[in-house]
């Protein structure tokens, strides 16, 4: 089994590399993004890959800031996962830039009015930090890791806040320009981040049956943070609806009954939202909360590609759409085989490196208990 | 038939003579205005870079000011020359779309096309295409979308490297060496008048891409020749008014081209001006003005 697992990915590794290595020598001419619908896919999983990296920080800082020594098992592969996707996000969100190869000017062309700046620059100082910390936990210092995860608590939350604001603060968007943005993304990063040290815990058996408490509280967690995101996603898209202004509700409309209407209902709503209530409400088994946080880590992508595409999918100008037709000045948006072969590359670093980990770190020590 | 009448006939016949004399001599003039400049290349800037000199431009002098007033392309040419011998922070670039004019021809938006180079998937000035009423009281409304240029652009402190900014004259424009490509501008335009250079060409798939297509635009008054990696493939490009032809004293091309004449380019700054003069009036409009953007792009509704 363990060989097919390798094939599996080597297959996988070796076909995203090749669309990298494209995107590196040919440009951006594979992507199916356009002049109107300019972030997708990839910017999509970027946040995806940010909220999980905060969220298991987060996580990972409980033990330590907060004293929950239940959650102490969990703290060392909470790190290495956050440390892992954010080597991901990164790299995504590079590949995305039509000059990667400038994207140290950030750092001498400094703009504080930018959110974008911002994000460089908390993402970049919490890589840091990540390194650090990362190091010090695996040495043993316990005195460094406590003041490292003081200092990086707030930084993981100021992340998914920082990214949330960076949609929220564009007001040409109406479907981003709220101020639920910055508090649905924190919200949105702690379950996904939470769901999947949960799925790991569960995988290493990091996290068993009766054992500590783990196994009862874990599921209480995500339960909680499941309703709390329901509550501000359904905010996001009813108070628009509820307003009636048709230039408001273009992007909702879309996400709900627009191309790709069963993202949201199939995908987010009933993989992500409706199964995982359904097996968490229910008398829980390990199992039962192993397929739940792991639908509902894997599904909170939809939620990204959500936000993201139907906002850039709905004209300014009405009319638009049809002043000037040509292949990227068009209002939608299918990523195209480039860019999934991308993802799929991104998808085999995350677990290579994963893997990686957990084969040089002692991640999983609890599993001799 | 009186005295008076033949003297009012005369007198109409010698104005229709005189404007049809006119028409030619005014029209000789400026094929040949334009020749000459082109043929010299028009006079470069000095070496100190910001301020142009005052014999830049198309020469009108010597064509009589009263043929010049009445061609509203002359006019507007005179009037460019005349804010280019201001510095640049006393000039404030205007453009008045008179849609009662606009015909939809879009020779604005291939013009600005062949005069910037763009690629496919780049427009500056889209024409918006619009029917209006129901049937059998139907019209249709053809709006050019070109940059508004906007006195509060919502796109300059979005990009986290001030690679898009502001400048003295009011023009908003991008460091093509600078941009990094995020793209967050685009976003944040509420007219998406930003678009991205995916580094396609027309002729891509053929034989030979055409060299018309690899030829170097002169945006910003710098040479860009179309090769792989280098910008403006990669950047976010937008409407500049044609800077590069406006700070040698050219119209922009859109102006230029514009069959119906119902694009008006001008310095908001002179109040004698043709652009000033339209935008005084109150069926002037611009597009979003709820959204305090202030666009220096305005339009005539009716």
């Amino acid at each position: 089994m363990r060989r097919v697992y390798k094939i599996l990915w080597t297959i996988a590794f070796v076909l995203g590399a090749v669309a990298v290595l494209e995107r590196l020598f040919i440009g951006k001419r594979l992507v199916n993004l356009g002049s109107y619908v300019t972030w997708g896919l990839w910017v999509s999983l970027y946040i995806y890959l940010i909220g999980l990296s905060s969220g298991s920080y987060i996580f990972s800082s409980l033990a330590s800031v907060f004293n929950l020594k239940v959650f102490q098992k969990l703290a060392k592969v909470s790190l290495l996962t956050s440390l892992v996707t954010l080597l991901a996000a990164l790299l995504t969100i590079t590949l995305d830039l039509g000059h990667w190869e400038r994207f140290w000017y950030v750092f001498i062309h400094p703009t504080p009015s930018s959110m974008m700046s911002w994000m460089v620059w908390l993402y970049s100082a919490y890589f840091l930090l990540l390194l650090v910390h990362t190091f010090y936990t695996f040495t043993k210092s316990e005195g460094a890791t406590k003041i490292l995860s003081v200092i990086g608590f707030p930084f993981a939350i100021a992340i998914p806040v920082c990214g949330g604001s960076l949609f929220g603060v564009v007001g040409a968007r109406p479907y981003w320009h709220s101020a639920i943005f910055p508090v649905l993304f924190l919200f949105e990063a702690l379950l996904s981040g939470v769901a999947l040290i949960t799925l790991i815990g569960i995988g290493f058996r990091i996290v068993k049956q009766g054992d500590d408490g783990l196994s009862i509280i874990l599921p209480k967690i995500i339960l909680g943070l499941l309703t709390a995101n329901i509550i501000l996603e359904g905010s996001v898209l009813a108070v628009p609806l509820w307003g009636q202004i048709a230039y408001h509700i273009g992007a909702v409309k879309l996400v709900l009954f627009g191309q790709f209407w069963w993202v949201f209902w199939i995908v987010h709503l009933g993989l992500g939202c409706v199964w995982p209530l359904f097996l968490l409400l229910r008398k829980t088994s390990l199992a039962k909360i192993g397929w739940a946080s792991g639908l509902i880590a894997f599904t909170s992508m939809s939620v990204r590609l959500n936000i993201v595409i139907p906002a850039l999918a709905i004209p300014e100008l009405k009319g638009l759409e049809n002043a000037f037709i040509e292949k990227r000045l068009v209002f939608s948006y299918v990523p195209s085989i480039h860019e999934w072969q991308v993802v799929l590359f991104i998808a085999a670093l995350v677990v290579g490196l994963f893997y990686l980990g957990t084969k040089v770190l002692p991640v999983v020590e609890a599993r001799k208990d | 038939m009186g005295d008076k009448e033949i003297k009012e006939e005369t007198s109409d016949l010698a104005k229709k003579k005189f404007k049809r004399k006119d028409f030619l001599k005014m029209g000789a003039v400026t094929i040949a205005a334009t020749l000459t400049a082109d043929l010299v290349g028009l006079k470069k800037t000095s070496a100190k870079k910001e301020e142009p000199s005052p014999t830049i431009g198309v020469d009108l002098s010597k064509l009589p000011q009263e043929i010049v007033q009445k061609n509203e392309l002359l006019k507007m040419q005179q009037e460019l020359v005349k804010a280019l011998k201001k510095p640049r922070n006393e000039r404030k670039w205007a453009m008045v779309l008179d849609l009662r004019k606009c015909i939809g021809c879009s020779a604005c938006t291939i013009g600005c096309k062949a005069e910037n180079v763009l690629p496919p998937g780049v427009v500056y000035r889209p024409v918006v295409d619009e029917e209006i009423g129901a049937y059998p009281r139907v019209t249709r409304r053809f709006t050019p979308r070109p940059c508004m240029q906007c006195e509060n652009p919502p796109c300059t402190p979005v990009c986290p490297v001030k690679a898009t900014y502001k400048r003295e004259d009011g023009i908003v424009a991008v460091d093509y060496d600078k941009c990094i490509g995020c793209r967050y501008c685009i976003t944040a335009c509420p007219y998406n008048a930003r678009t991205a250079d995916f580094g396609e060409e027309y002729t891509d798939g053929t034989p030979k891409i055409e060299d018309y297509e690899l030829r170097p635009a002169f945006e910003y008054k710098k040479g860009w020749p179309r090769e792989h990696g280098k910008s403006p493939i990669g950047n976010a490009r937008k409407c500049h008014f044609c800077i590069h032809r406006i700070e040698e004293g050219l119209l922009p091309a859109c102006v230029t081209t514009c069959i119906g004449g119902a694009t008006y380019f001008g310095d908001n700054n002179d109040k004698d001006s043709l652009v000033s003069e339209l935008i005084s009036r109150p069926n002037i409009t611009t597009l979003k003005s709820e959204l305090g953007t202030r666009p220096k792009v305005y339009y005539i509704w009716g």
